[in-house]
């Protein structure tokens, strides 16, 4: 086992769900995560052992979806079917919980391409916004614009349905 | 509700680097002076703090979501026919693996390729099992998917899902403390497994699925890379205890198995 093979194991669910904030498709994502651990083995020389790792297949990642997204006629997160799609992602933990986590995850991919991402490396997993505007390759500037704009369309989106449901 | 004109963008943009910790120390400050004197802008943060605890709940819901084996297997360097000289052989032998690899993985990355040979054809349960072990036991914040409080449910809920009756092993005594249970699939099939740790935060797991041979096996041990496993079988289940240790998963085996 190379160092680098070894590295990827245990961060294989963080790997998918970065896919996932780039695809907002289940199946793409695999594929996508799959693609990228294969290639990044090809590559391993490439990646300095004692760097991040996770920011390095980010990266990498990102730039394989870019071009499949190039070659694509269609494409994807136009939101229409991926909501529909990610509802089904969750489906342990107490229903309640369960159901409001769906929502959120169907209104994340109702966002226009590229704001996922963004939420996910700053909001979630505490990237700075020099860190992140790095790994998706867009200006600083960007990344902030994207995120304030995906958190109000989020809460505009979450408060209408919590309406809906009183 | 809200009658009053929007925030602008440029003030939301700043509101949202502070939540993100974005700002220096006096940015801060002006941002809390004007949360003090307006109460919409101290409404947003407080908005802006609960959508992040949200985001957090939900994404990190989705690490949950159990690897498949497909993309295990994708991390694995290439393997390369040990015991040869045969150069061109060996590189022919590496060929295909990667052909078999991109072939299985990426259906859209290479359209051309025909997976040339399965790899992964033949994977047992056990060695799926170890590389579920080596992602969640690093995974302490989400161990388990029902935890040890709800042992009685875990009992009703893994026999009906996987088709085994069993009980939780009181492993106490040994030093290993039950966490809770996830429900897995291996080779294609459910696949119980309790999470157990011991004071120094080392985690074991002991799995099981349906006996499909319907004959008991005595303790045997395996291992797969750095993952040791003890295995039996009673007349309908298949188990394995899996961790680090060999020598002390074989006796914690011998413990378990009439307890379970």
């Amino acid at each position: 086992m190379t160092e680098l093979s070894k590295g990827l194991v245990p961060l294989l669910p963080r790997l998918r769900r970065f896919a996932w904030s780039l695809t907002r498709d289940w199946p793409d994502a695999d594929d996508l995560v799959q693609t990228s651990c294969t290639r990044a083995l090809t590559r391993a020389e490439q990646w300095q052992n004692g760097t991040r790792l996770d920011a390095w297949m980010y990266r990498l990642m990102r730039n394989i979806w870019i071009d499949e997204t190039r070659k694509r006629t269609v494409r994807v997160g136009q939101g229409v079917e991926d909501a529909a799609e990610s509802s089904a992602l969750l489906t342990s933990g107490d229903s309640e919980t369960t159901a409001y986590a769906n929502q959120v995850l169907a209104q994340i991919a109702l966002l226009p391409e590229g704001f996922s991402s963004v939420l996910l490396l700053v909001a979630v997993e505490g990237h700075s916004y020099a860190e992140t505007a790095e790994i998706l390759d867009i200006p600083i500037g960007t990344v902030m614009s994207r995120l304030s704009s995906a958190r109000q369309k989020l809460k505009a989106a979450l408060a209408d349905q919590k309406g809906e449901r009183t | 509700m809200s009658e009053y004109t929007p925030l602008s963008e440029d003030l939301l943009i700043m509101l949202g680097a502070y939540v993100d910790g974005e700002l220096t120390e006096e940015e801060r400050a002006a941002v809390e002076d004007m949360a003090s004197k307006d109460p919409r802008i101290a409404e947003e943060l407080e908005g802006l703090f609960a959508l992040n605890n949200d985001l957090r709940d939900v994404f990190d819901g989705l690490l949950e979501k159990p690897v498949p084996a497909e993309i295990i297997e994708a991390t694995k360097p290439t393997p390369v026919p040990a015991n040869t000289n045969k150069a061109p052989l060996r590189a022919l032998a590496a060929s295909l693996l990667i052909g078999a690899t991109l072939g299985a993985g990426g259906m859209w990355f290479n359209q051309a390729s025909k997976p040339p040979l399965q790899v992964a054809a033949a994977r047992s349960w056990l060695g799926e099992v170890a590389e579920y072990h080596q992602i969640y036991a690093r995974q302490t914040r989400h161990l388990v998917e029902v935890p040890a409080s709800e042992k009685d449910h875990i009992e009703k809920w893994l026999a009906k899902e996987v088709g085994v009756d069993f009980k939780v092993p009181d492993l106490e005594a040994a030093g290993w403390t039950f966490q809770g249970a996830r429900l897995l699939v291996a080779a294609g099939k459910p696949v119980a497994q309790l999470m157990y740790t011991n004071a120094d935060g080392a985690v074991i797991a002991i799995c099981g699925l349906q006996n499909g041979s319907g004959t008991a096996a005595d303790t045997e041990l395996r291992a797969f890379g750095d993952v040791h496993m003890a295995t039996w079988k009673s007349e309908t289940g298949s188990f394995a205890i899996v961790g680090d240790a060999p020598e002390e998963l074989e006796a914690l085996a011998v413990i378990a198995a009439p307890l379970i």
